[in-house]
Parts: structure tokens; C-alpha cells; sequence
């Protein structure tokens, strides 16, 4: 039989320290996410850049990144007019053994998402066919940026250099919320490099594309209040990805039904990404959305469990 | 289901290694180490780089960091 705890109502304060006290695995996960993000902006630590993709979301032109986000070296390899097979296979990899897991432990957009998700805002909680469907914009946002970026490429194959401009290398740099916190926002105020020294002056300089950024930052802040992690569920790209690979990933989350109780639905509301967990196998969630972050484990640990599916 | 699951991720792995050997065997990260290269010798294409994040203003654009 799951264990009913019950939450204690208090400031936000003292909910987080309950919850940090009482869910072992949000606390290791928040450790984790803490390192991940000092480490993936390690050069500002003093570590070296490696020039090696990552399945998460830190983009390219990242002053301090260490490593490239996957999807951002796919798009730019193809638009050289190569296929991106090593960045491939290591998605392909690591989507089969821990699915992804990176998105839930490592991924700086992510860790944006949980902080901003503490806001006491009033929740909206789509159903799950909209949840099903929005999934799909994912899909469409990568399908669109690699078919384009692949065409840059056959340009440039077949008819040489051909003109620069912020679409033909990264298009979905442009509106990656990645790179607005991790680039524009860093060149615009942290290093105070452009032009002038404060937000006017910035937006002058940069133009139409600093406010257009901006803009996307804003809605998907605010969406990922009122929706816990909404730009994983609907928007990632690199996600998406990952999801292809990650159905049947080895690493997964198990449901044990003999310790659920009737109509109790703890896991599914722990859930950040509304995973439907009573629906799923309960040997091992199928569900591309699952980050295996491991909230309906802490919901409910009789029941839920990490496990292998080997 | 559990064999469908073996396949399918065993399927994966196979495709995922293949494509990786296949990766290094053509040089691709050569391709991110070009871009590292770029930002401390060539600062145009460098700034051509940085375009989707700071727009195609080249004006007081950042100096990159070090190698």
C-alpha cells in the first residue's frame, strides 16, 4: 500500500526545505543539475573547450560552454553540407541506454524550467490529448530546421560560398531560449560589450532580433509557470530527438500495480511532464515525454522505482 | 514486449555506434574544432557565427574568449 504524506501548507521557504528534506531524489537531482550547469559553462571556471556534442540544450555560441549542444552541431554540420553522423549516434546512444535522462539531470533549460515552475502562479494542467498533440510542434521544429539547414548545405555544395546571414548556419539559434540566456543575454549586459551601457543601447544595437529573442524567452518563461516544463513537452527540439531512441531506453522508471492504490493518481501528478504513468507499461514507461527525473518516484516510492529494462 | 523492447534498443545502439565510427572516420568534429580555431583567428568568421544569437549587427561586437 503507497504511503500517504501529507504537505505541510507554509511559505514557499519552508515548502522548498520540506521538500528538499523529504524528496531524496529532487535533492540529488537539483545537485546534479547544479554541477551540470557549472560544468556545460565550465570556460568560466577555467576548463577548456572540447569540441564535442552534448545531448542538451547549450548552445554553440555560448561564451563559457565547454561543449556544443547536439542539436545546434547537427545543424551546423549539415549546413556545411555533411551529414551529421557521430552527432547522430550519440544521440541514437544515448536516447537507448538513459533516454532522457540529460533532459531531467542535466539540461540547462531544464533547471531554467524547475526554477521558474516555483512560482506560486495558478497551474494549468492540459489534458492529456493536448498534451499528445503539442508534442508534435517538437517534432515540426526539428524536422524544420534540419531539412533547411541540409538545403543550406546542398547550396553550398553545388554552388560554393553562398552569403552569410543569421538563418544559414543555426536557424534555430534564433529563437533557442538556450542561446538567449546563455549568448544574447551574456554580450548584451553580463560583459557589457555592445554598445552603450544599458537596455535601450542594447536593443539599438542588436535590432529587431534582441526583442524578437526576448519575446520568446518571456512566453516560454511564463508557459513553463503556469505548465511545469512546458518547453521540454512542446518545443525542444533536441528532446524530440532524443525521444526517437529513447521509447525503449534501458534505463527507465517501473510501476509496481500491485502497491497502487484505486483512483490514486500521486505519480501522475508529481509528474512535470504529465506523463499518463497509470497508462503506461508498468515495466518500464514507454512515453517519449519521460525525462526520467524521478518526481513519481518520490511521489510514490513503494511503487515507483528506477529500474533496467535488459 | 520485452523482446520487442531488446530489439528495438539493441537496433539503436548498433545504428548509434556504426554512425559514430563512421563519424570519426570522416574527421566531423573537425568541423565544431574549426569554429574554436575561428573565434581566436578569424574574428569575421567568428561575428558570421554568432549571427543567430546577436543579429547581423557587426558594431562593437564581443571579443571571443581564448583557445
Amino acid at each position: 500500500m503507497a504511503t500517504i504524506r501529507e504537505k505541510p501548507e507554509e511559505s514557499i521557504l519552508k515548502n522548498w526545505t520540506y521538500t528538499m528534506s523529504h524528496k531524496r531524489i529532487r535533492t540529488l537531482r537539483l545537485i546534479s543539475q547544479v554541477t551540470f550547469l557549472l560544468v556545460l559553462n565550465g570556460v568560466i571556471l577555467g576548463l577548456s573547450r572540447i569540441p564535442f556534442p552534448a545531448p542538451v540544450s547549450i548552445p554553440a555560441g555560448s561564451p563559457f560552454g565547454v561543449v556544443w549542444g547536439g542539436f545546434d552541431a547537427i545543424q551546423y554540420i549539415l549546413s556545411t553540407g555533411s551529414f551529421p553522423f557521430l552527432v547522430i549516434g550519440i544521440f541514437f546512444i544515448t536516447g537507448a541506454t538513459v533516454g532522457k535522462f540529460f533532459c531531467g539531470w542535466a539540461c540547462p533549460v531544464g533547471f531554467w524550467q524547475d526554477i521558474v515552475a516555483v512560482f506560486p502562479v495558478k497551474r494549468w494542467k492540459p489534458s492529456k490529448p493536448v498534451n499528445r498533440d503539442f508534442q508534435e510542434l517538437s517534432g515540426f521544429i526539428m524536422w524544420i530546421a534540419v531539412i533547411f539547414t541540409a538545403f543550406v548545405g546542398y547550396q553550398r555544395v553545388s554552388e560554393g560560398n553562398i552569403e552569410e546571414n543569421m538563418w544559414t548556419r543555426i536557424p534555430y539559434g534564433v529563437i533557442d531560449p538556450a542561446g538567449t540566456i546563455f549568448v544574447t543575454l551574456f554580450y548584451a549586459f553580463f560583459w557589457n560589450i555592445l554598445p552603450g551601457d544599458d537596455l535601450f543601447d542594447a536593443v539599438d544595437s542588436m535590432g529587431w532580433i534582441f526583442i524578437w529573442k526576448m519575446l520568446v524567452l518571456l512566453i516560454v518563461t511564463y508557459t513553463s509557470m503556469k505548465v511545469p516544463r512546458a518547453y521540454c513537452r512542446w518545443m525542444c527540439p533536441t528532446g524530440a530527438l532524443l525521444g526517437y531512441a529513447s521509447k525503449n531506453s534501458i534505463l527507465t522508471v517501473k510501476r509496481d500495480p500491485l502497491k497502487c492504490r484505486d483512483d490514486c493518481r500521486d505519480c501522475e501528478d508529481a509528474c512535470p511532464m504529465g506523463v499518463p504513468i497509470s497508462e503506461e507499461d508498468p515495466e518500464g514507461i514507454r512515453n517519449t515525454l519521460c525525462i526520467s527525473c524521478g518526481n513519481c518516484i518520490d511521489a510514490c516510492p513503494d511503487a515507483m522505482s528506477f529500474g533496467f529494462r535488459l | 514486449m520485452q523482446i520487442e523492447s531488446r530489439i528495438n534498443y539493441i537496433t539503436f545502439l548498433v545504428i548509434g555506434i556504426i554512425f559514430i565510427l563512421v563519424g570519426l572516420a570522416l574527421d566531423e568534429l573537425s568541423v565544431i574544432e574549426n569554429v574554436n580555431r575561428w573565434s581566436v583567428n578569424n574574428l569575421n568568421s567568428w561575428y558570421d557565427f554568432l549571427l543567430p544569437w546577436v543579429g547581423e549587427e557587426g558594431n562593437g561586437l564581443p571579443e571571443p574568449w581564448g583557445p
